[in-house]
């Protein structure tokens, strides 16, 4: 190869970048060897919980959840907390077991290919923790995550919330460039020593179950993108109830929840970011607030792409199981070829929506939210630390004002604009991909098995029930197209403007 | 579908639309609840009332007479508002259907004939289900003059609720036919009503035969000949059904979108959003202008009949699909939940696609009939 360096630079550099299209082979080299045991442990322990837990009373408890639709499956949400489901992705720093935060993906996929309840119940709690850590406030991640760990010595457990929709913004408060625009109704007014909450969330997931709940509000209604406000609200605060409980089409065992604030009192120190602190950072509030939703939802955004995934997969599963069970005009139908062509389409969808989130995980680890934990050595001291160091040296300083400094410093300004879009940008596809397979899968198992696959009592239905929400939310797969235009796209495409449409023509 | 200059078709038309809007709309939600309540009686008998139980049959037997176009206008106006009511008509003239193309017309007049309540005209079926697809569980034995059936018969639609059912099953030599059965008769054991994908209200049951009474319907090992026949006709008035709902799903998205506000102004005047409304009527369009024509040529006996009906079906199968996925998508979150419509369209368009038994073996089918110049 006769290249100049400078030469091949700028020929890697020009769009896709060679980054942009290496993510795993930059991170590879760097990714600590301990990783890979503790993933495959995750994916093994994830396949014990799911034979011996969620497969024997997944279909039942869906029937009853039909029976009875304002039932709380606190069984089943107990059971996760008896394995340890809340506290296993949660930093040994910070009281949790500390695995590695892109085997979460892979458990997604794996008790989403069982019950998609179960991995948002799990997955949700993530998103409010992971949403709550964007902030860098250690100091509120420690309480946290410390009732969160007590709940599982208790036996009681706790779950974490992120309340963000409202009946009048949902697509709207994804956005920074939207959010300016969105009809709001939930205002966090400034008051001595904290904040007043009034107003609703709508369709929170795991809202009935959960003990805290990161709410994003926003002090200036007229000004949202500049006032945002997390804060963190436990559930039997003075002037916060539950509302309406939703009647879904699937995922009955993870509730959607409307949340009620009525004159809600938050003190300043449940407040985890407001404009106050924002104004601390290097960039513009605005491009803070973009930054630290890309932040989240490049992880969030993997996630969701891995339950699409395990919904392929289920769906995947149960057609082959009936192709290798039943015969069709004299032959077993997984003998027949096209049969086979189907299925193996089938598993393509599966693999390739696999391929998208471990990408965007590599990414993540590169420039994101793992980027901390999890490369050499930090990764082994996180390990091999005793917990009593952590406890009595460790814990004493995540108090300090110091280290939620150090982590904003090193989260935020340490990430270039191109980091972030990048992550963000594959997020998107990640999501949107992953869960365009899982209802594709989950219809062309329907397809393939006939009224076999109409049963619910032959799990195959509710994959697709369960499935299509998650073309919904975290941003719908519209706004994620549109997200990743924006990212990997409009950038370099002179004049491209998102969200500024024009009307006219055929409108 | 398109009635045209039909005054016939659009008068029975409206009626349909309007039986849907006034009478299944405003407790569908209800009626599509599981556990299942009672059957959505006072609908049945409004339906009943305006012959709609007896639509598929021929004029002389009071039904809409041997026309397919007719029965699929009805079928696809019910559907816009609950799929689930069409399904029973649907079913019921299916099965009624069997007996007919059997030559059995004296036998259904016997039981049928001057039939006084909604109770008496249902028939129960296994609905499209191909019995030369996957082997009946069901065997007959011959005894005198009648047959004994024993075995299971599966997802036997309306078998809970139905006085009879036209089911097929494997004679002592192996061959296939249908039987007739009094489901009122000894020696039937029936479970619940099946908790299934959707159609809710058009529920169905699992039926266990120990020793059951039943009458040969036709000729012996016909039963394949049988349902190839009826089934092929009745694939247009399924996909009827499809483009109904999908009619449903596109008036509820679109009247949404009016309405709902995102970024500072109405959905609808976001090009993505109306393009995944242009999808809709991509798919609404095109499966009525098949419908229209599948009926034509059937009514006109034309040779390419069946595979027109069987690519009609298949369109629509696949049209409705995407299009009721997309009519959830147009309302986001909202679109998830019981209260709307559309959850239950996109259910009742999956399932009525798939219960017609192994959609990718039909795109064979219709090979094997375009190969064979039909
Ligand atoms: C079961 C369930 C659980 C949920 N859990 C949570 C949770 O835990 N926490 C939380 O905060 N939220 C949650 N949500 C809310 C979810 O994130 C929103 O439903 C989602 O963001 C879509 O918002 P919306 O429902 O208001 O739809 P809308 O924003 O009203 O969208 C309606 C349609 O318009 C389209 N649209 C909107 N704006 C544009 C645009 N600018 N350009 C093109 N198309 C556009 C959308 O793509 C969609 O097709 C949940 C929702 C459901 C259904």
């Amino acid at each position: 190869m006769n290249l100049k360096r400078k030469e091949a630079e700028k020929l890697a550099a020009r769009t896709p970048s060679f980054e942009e299209m290496t993510a795993s082979l930059h991170a590879g080299p760097r990714l600590a060897r301990g990783m890979i045991r503790e993933t495959r442990d995750v994916v093994a322990y994830c396949r014990k919980f799911c034979d011996e837990v969620v497969r024997p009373q997944v279909l039942e408890l869906d029937r009853g959840l039909h029976e009875d639709p304002d039932h709380l499956p606190w069984d089943f949400v107990k059971k996760a907390n008896e394995w340890g489901f809340y506290s296993l992705w949660i930093p040994r720093l910070l009281g949790g077991h500390g695995v590695n935060f892109s085997s979460l993906s892979y458990a997604m996929e794996e008790i989403g290919s069982v019950c998609l309840a179960m991995a948002n119940l799990i997955g949700v709690h993530y998103l409010g923790f992971g949403t709550l850590t964007s902030s860098g406030n250690a100091r509120l991640m420690r309480r946290l995550a410390q009732d969160v760990v007590a709940g599982e010595k208790s036996g009681e457990p706790c779950l974490i919330s992120l309340a963000i929709t409202e009946p009048g913004a949902g697509t709207d408060v994804e956005e920074v460039d939207l959010v300016d625009k969105a009809n709001l109704g939930c205002q966090a007014r400034r008051v001595d020593g904290g904040y007043e909450v009034n107003g609703s969330k709508v369709f929170i997931s795991n809202g009935h179950l959960s003990t805290w709940h990161m709410v994003i509000s926003y002090s200036d209604l007229a000004r949202p993108s500049e006032t945002t406000v997390m804060m963190a609200v436990k559930t039997g605060m003075k002037g916060f109830s539950f509302g309406r409980h939703e009647k879904k089409m699937g995922q009955r065992a993870c509730p959607a929840s409307e949340l009620v604030f009525n004159d809600c009192f938050v003190p300043d120190e449940l407040v985890a970011l407001d404009d106050r602190i924002a104004q601390t950072f290097t960039r513009s509030q605005r491009e803070t607030g973009q930054q630290m939703i890309d932040y989240v939802v490049s992880t969030s955004r993997a996630a969701v792409g891995a339950f699409g995934v395990g919904a392929a997969r289920g769906a995947y599963e149960a057609a082959l199981k009936f192709a290798s069970e039943t015969v069709v005009d004299g032959e077993l139908l997984v003998n027949h070829e096209w049969a086979q062509c189907w299925l193996a389409e089938m598993l393509k969808n599966v693999t390739l929506g696999r391929l998208a989130y471990a990408e965007t995980n590599y990414a993540n680890g590169l420039y994101g939210m793992f980027k901390l934990l999890h490369e050499e050595p930090m990764f082994s001291i996180m390990r091999l630390t005793p917990r009593f160091i952590y406890e009595r040296y460790v814990a004493p300083l995540l108090e300090k004002p110091g280290a939620t400094a150090f982590y904003r410093k090193r989260s935020y300004d340490g990430q270039s604009s191109c980091e972030q879009h990048r992550t963000s940008g594959l997020a998107s596809i990640a999501k949107f991909a992953g869960t365009d397979f899982g209802i594709k899968n989950c219809q062309m198992a329907l397809a393939f098995m006939g009224e076999a696959g109409l049963r619910q009592d032959r799990g195959a239905e509710k994959h697709l029930r369960d499935a299509k929400l998650l073309q919904i939310y975290e941003g719908t797969n519209q706004l994620n197209r549109l997200n990743l235009f924006k990212c990997l796209i409009a950038c370099g495409c002179d004049g491209a403007r998102v969200f500024e449409e024009k009307e006219g023509g055929l409108s | 579908m398109k009635e045209g200059k039909d005054r016939e078709l659009s008068l029975l038309a409206k009626a349909a639309g309007e039986f849907g809007a006034k009478v299944l709309a405003p407790s569908r939600e209800e009626n599509d609840q599981y556990p299942f309540g009672p059957l959505f009686e006072p609908a049945l008998t409004r339906a009943f009332d305006l012959g709609f139980l007896h639509a598929g049959l021929p004029e002389n037997l009071e039904g809409l007479g041997d026309r397919l176009a007719p029965l699929c206008a009805l079928l696809e106006n019910v559907a816009r508002d609950d799929a689930s009511m069409a399904a029973v008509i649907l079913t019921t003239a299916f099965a009624q259907n069997i007996l007919l193309e059997a030559g059995e017309e004296e036998r259904f007049k016997s039981f049928a004939g001057g039939s006084w309540t909604w109770a008496d005209v249902l028939m129960a079926a296994p609905l499209f289900r191909d019995p030369t697809e996957t082997a009946p569980g069901l065997t007959a034995e011959k005894r005198g003059e009648t047959f004994v059936l024993s075995g299971k018969s599966d997802y036997v639609v309306l078998g809970g609720i139905a006085k009879r059912a036209v089911l097929p099953a494997l004679d002592q030599a192996g061959a296939l036919g249908y039987y007739l059965v009094d489901l009122g008769g000894w020696g039937i054991r029936k479970s619940g009503p099946v908790f299934s994908l959707g159609l809710h209200a058009c529920p169905a049951a699992d039926l266990e035969f120990s020793g059951a009474e039943a009458l040969s319907v036709g000729k012996a090992g016909d039963g394949g000949k049988l349902f190839r026949a009826v089934s092929q006709r009745f694939s247009v008035a399924a996909a009827a059904v499809l483009s109904g709902i999908m009619r449903g799903s596109f008036k509820e998205a679109a009247d949404y979108a009016k309405k709902r506000q995102q970024g500072g102004k109405e959905i609808i005047r976001w090009s993505e959003l109306r393009m995944i409304l242009a999808s809709m009527v991509q798919g609404v369009r095109s499966t009525g202008m098949l419908v229209t024509e599948a009926c034509r040529l059937w009514d006109a006996g034309d040779p390419k009949r069946r595979s027109a009906a069987l690519s009609a079906f298949l369109h629509a199968a696949e049209a409705a699909i995407s299009a009721t996925t997309d009519g959830i998508q147009a309302l986001g979150g909202v679109g998830y939940m019981k209260d709307f419509g559309q959850e239950k369209r996109f259910r009742d368009a999956q399932h009525l696609s798939a219960a017609f038994g192994i959609l990718p073996r039909k795109k064979l089918a219709l090979l094997k009939l375009t190969m064979a110049g039909e």
